[in-house]
């Protein structure tokens, strides 16, 4: 699948059927959100639908639909980006969200995960970063720092808040391994080497490892919700 | 120890045993047992004995030459008979010296002595010798003004009652000193010994009696007083002497102390720990309550239900005991038991004794009984108190147990409660720490990104490079923050990402590896701000001073175990001369010597290395910590000046 979604932006890159990534931004910040709009812009893979400040005027182009990539900030004036994103992910499984944080405020970004961003991007990134973490994204790649493995990594072994297999079990055992040598600080060409794997091939198990945080989390969600009386099971 | 388990259960008493006191405890008893054996009364030293008499049977006319000592019998009346004994002894002319004393060592149960139709003495005139005491001694002293030369004849009319039988053993005529010690030694075994083993008796129920009324849960201590209180009816005879009625009730009071016949038996199963069947409880109210039945019917008279069925009852309840004794001391070999048997041997052979002197087997009038009795009673007392002694043994060691064990307990609450506060202290730290950050990347960070947009949209390269480098600082000082003991890794790693991204947009090339550092300890955020703060520096004099194409960290184990964390660039070597580095490297020194490191600056053929090493366990920071950290808030300045 993330393959032939490469071989799709490929195909769209060589302009035979340009397929062109549809691409919804909010930004609270008005010189940010200018500047992004500008980069993503400029960005020959992506056509930018729409540049918010608000959740409320994203959430209505959301509903529109047709978006194939959310790059969202997370403290915004009426709501929070993991609502966007949550929306998103219901209406489109296949679309991606990245997250504008000014840095990693770990909890935060693993927060976004969880709700189903699979990407991060640093407000001071440039046009050069930020095509570049896109186009890997779009590739089903997603990035991982260590401070961000660690967060993770803290929570394999802690027990669970609801009855569902605890995120320790939902992993592989390659993709715990790829965790512990994040969090120690190795680079993906180091790590690639001591599990045997192209570096390539790491950010791809690294989005999964996200998609399964975000599943444990939908399933804690749902028991959360079931058991407060809000959904019926 | 549990407070509920019964200290008369014999597992817990046999699991410390004292082996040397124990064989000492059951040598006493037998001793004391056997007394009569290696101990004879001392007999008359010179005298004349008598050996022979002119004996009238009760209600006979006619008189026999009998053999002394002489035993008669009959089941006789309670009111008494008497037989007379006539004796004659010889005296030589001169008349005594000294006074001269008659003295006869045992006879039963009462004699009055007549010498010439002049009663000199009667021993009931002291008692009427009831129940089973029975036995006595007599010594007294001849009138020398009816004595004369040649043959005297004295008249002995002896009187019995009950089942006793009546007898008279050899007459002793002599002086004091001949026959006081023999009289002296037989008035204390068959009058002081009686009376000392009740008043024991009356001592032990009394205390027995007190310890039941405090425990009345451990039934052991109910059946012993009971068995003591009710053995005291034996004592009943020697009452009737001052009380009369007594006499006529003897028969009824034999009846009523059968009931203790079962209880030895009742005990020995609680010491051994079996349950008591509920028959056996019957019993002390069975044994009694039959007989007394069936005379106050009457079927038969008191006296013959008594003999016939109580007695039988009683040796039954012994044997019973002495079975059981002998099963738990033979067969389950629990040594407490031998305490019980040879009591119990004993008593049984005293019973048999006893039973053979009425039935005319035995010739001595002796009851045995009234002797053993006592030791019975003596035997489980002894295991009794041995168990008192053994429980507040286990006592004392539950005590020193249990406070062991509540000190060890409060010293780990104590342990516990020291580190719940430090936890505390740490997480109100890491939770300040945690909002602090949280501000500065709402707050600074944001307004640094609209500066870097902003700029970058005015093309003003010096504001966006600014913005951009106070971006990255703050970002090393809030990383630093959030770095956690044996994280450095992290927090290079973090460090790394970021300068590949900053290299990246100057055209360096970054080669960085930090695999092969070893593990450090006691890092805090002082120091991991410290080591990045020496890395910071060393880039920026590569890129400033260099001027570098490629910058190389390296992270390594140095000969001597240290960590080596170098930055190697290819730009102009380093030269002591360049005044330029000299404030850096001040810095950069005074950090490393903080981190309790050292810092080498070598000119390589085609560039410069600045090697930072380190211990594997960082310095405690100086003091309390919460100090500082203040002190490290305050020491922390920036860069790039």
């Amino acid at each position: 699948m993330m393959n032939s979604r490469h071989d799709d932006s490929a195909a769209a890159a060589s302009g035979s059927e340009p397929v062109r990534c549809r691409v919804l931004l909010i930004e609270d910040d008005a010189p940010l959100r200018e500047r992004f709009a500008r980069l993503l812009q400029a960005w020959p893979g992506g056509q930018l639908v729409a540049a918010c400040a608000t959740l409320s005027e994203a959430v209505r182009h959301l509903h529109d639909g047709g978006i194939d990539l959310l790059v969202t900030d997370l403290q915004l004036p009426d709501g929070h980006g993991t609502q966007a994103i949550r929306l998103l992910r219901a209406l489109n499984p296949e679309a991606d969200a990245m997250v504008i944080s000014v840095l990693a405020d770990d909890e935060t970004v693993v927060r976004a995960i969880e709700a189903g961003a699979a990407g991060y991007l640093l407000k001071d990134a440039d046009s050069f970063e930020l095509v570049e973490a896109v186009e890997e994204l779009r590739a089903g790649r997603s990035p991982i720092s260590s401070s961000i493995a660690r967060v993770i990594v803290r929570r394999l072994g802690a027990p669970p808040p609801a009855p569902q297999p605890p995120l320790g079990k939902a992993l592989t055992a390659r993709e715990i391994d790829i965790l512990w040598g994040i969090a120690k600080g190795l680079t993906y060409a180091e790590l690639g080497e001591q599990l045997g794997i192209s570096k390539q091939t790491v950010p791809v198990h690294v989005k999964s490892i996200y998609r399964k945080l975000e599943a444990n989390n939908r399933a804690e969600a749902i028991f959360e919700a079931s058991r407060r009386g809000l959904l019926k099971l | 120890m549990d407070a509920n388990t019964s200290f008369t259960s014999l597992d817990q008493a046999d699991s410390a045993p004292r082996q040397p006191v124990w064989w000492l405890l059951c040598l006493l008893l037998l001793a004391v047992g056997l007394l009569p054996l290696w101990s004879p009364l001392p007999e008359p030293q010179g005298g004349q004995i008598v050996t022979q008499a002119t004996y009238r049977p009760p209600g006979a006319t006619t008189s026999d030459t009998v053999t002394l000592p002489h035993r008669w019998y009959g089941f006789v009346d309670i009111r008494g008979v008497v037989g007379e004994y006539e004796v004659a002894f010889d005296l030589p002319a001169a008349p005594p010296a000294e006074p001269l004393y008659l003295y006869v060592p045992l006879l039963s149960q009462n004699v009055s002595v007549w010498l010439q139709d002049h009663e000199l003495f009667n021993t009931e005139t002291r008692s009427q010798q009831l129940g089973l005491s029975s036995g006595i001694t007599m010594m007294r002293q001849l009138p020398g003004s009816q004595l004369h030369a040649g043959r005297n004849v004295l008249l002995l009319r002896l009187k019995t009652r009950g089942v006793m039988p009546g007898y008279l053993s050899q007459i002793h005529v002599g002086t004091l000193q001949q026959l006081a010690t023999p009289y002296r030694a037989r008035v204390f075994v068959f009058e002081h010994l009686r009376l000392m083993a009740l008043a024991c008796q009356l001592l032990l129920t009394t205390a027995v009696m007190v310890i039941w009324l405090y425990r009345p849960r451990e039934p052991f201590f109910g059946w012993m007083a009971a068995l003591l209180g009710i053995s005291l009816l034996s004592y009943s005879g020697q009452f009737a002497d001052f009380y009369p009625p007594l006499a006529t009730t003897l028969p009824w009071t034999y009846m009523l102390g059968t009931a203790s016949s079962f209880i030895p038996l009742i005990l020995l199963l609680i010491i051994n720990g079996t349950p008591i069947p509920r028959w056996l409880r019957w019993m002390p109210l069975l044994v009694p309550g039959l007989p007394m039945l069936l005379a106050a019917s009457g079927v038969a008279p008191v006296q013959v239900l008594a003999v016939w069925i109580s007695a039988p009852l009683n040796i039954a309840g012994m044997l019973g005991a002495l079975g059981a004794a002998a099963w738990i001391a033979l067969v389950r070999r629990r040594k407490e038991a031998w305490l019980m048997l040879i009591p119990l041997l004993m008593a049984g052979g005293a019973v048999v004794h006893d039973l053979l002197s009425v039935a005319g087997v035995v010739r001595d009038p002796i009851q045995m009984l009234i002797y053993y009795r006592p030791l019975e009673l003596l035997g489980l007392t002894i295991i009794l108190m041995r168990r008192f002694g053994q429980s507040l043994h286990h006592l004392d060691r539950a005590n020193v147990h249990l406070r062991e064990q509540l000190e060890q307990r409060e010293a780990e609450l104590s342990q516990l409660y020291t580190e719940e506060k430090r936890q505390a202290a740490r997480q109100v730290r890491s939770e300040e720490r945690r909002r602090l950050t949280v501000d500065l990347h709402d707050g600074l960070s944001g307004h640094l990104a609209s500066i870097i947009a902003l700029a970058e949209r005015e093309r003003t390269a010096s504001i966006e490079h600014t913005a951009r480098e106070a971006l990255d600082d703050l970002r090393v000082v809030i990383h630093s923050l959030n770095v956690g003991d044996r994280e450095l890794g992290l927090a290079l790693a973090t460090y790394r990402d970021r300068l590949v991204r900053q290299l990246k947009r100057v055209g360096i090339a970054l080669d960085w590896s930090h695999v092969r550092l070893p593990d450090i300890s006691n890092v805090t955020p002082t120091h991991a701000l410290n080591v990045l703060r020496i890395l910071q520096e060393a880039i920026t004099n590569a890129r400033k001073h260099g001027p570098a194409t490629s910058i190389t960290v390296r992270g390594e184990t140095g000969a001597d175990g240290t960590a080596l964390l170098a930055v190697a660039n290819d730009g102009t070597p380093f030269a002591e001369a360049d005044g330029g580095v000299g404030a850096g490297l001040a810095n950069m020194r005074r950090r490393a010597a903080q981190l309790g490191g050292t810092l080498a600056i070598e000119p390589l053929d085609a560039g410069t290395r600045v090697t930072l090493s380190l211990p594997t366990r960082l310095p405690e920071p100086p003091g309390d910590s919460d100090a500082s950290q203040d002190q490290w808030l305050q020491s922390s300045e920036l860069p790039g000046q």
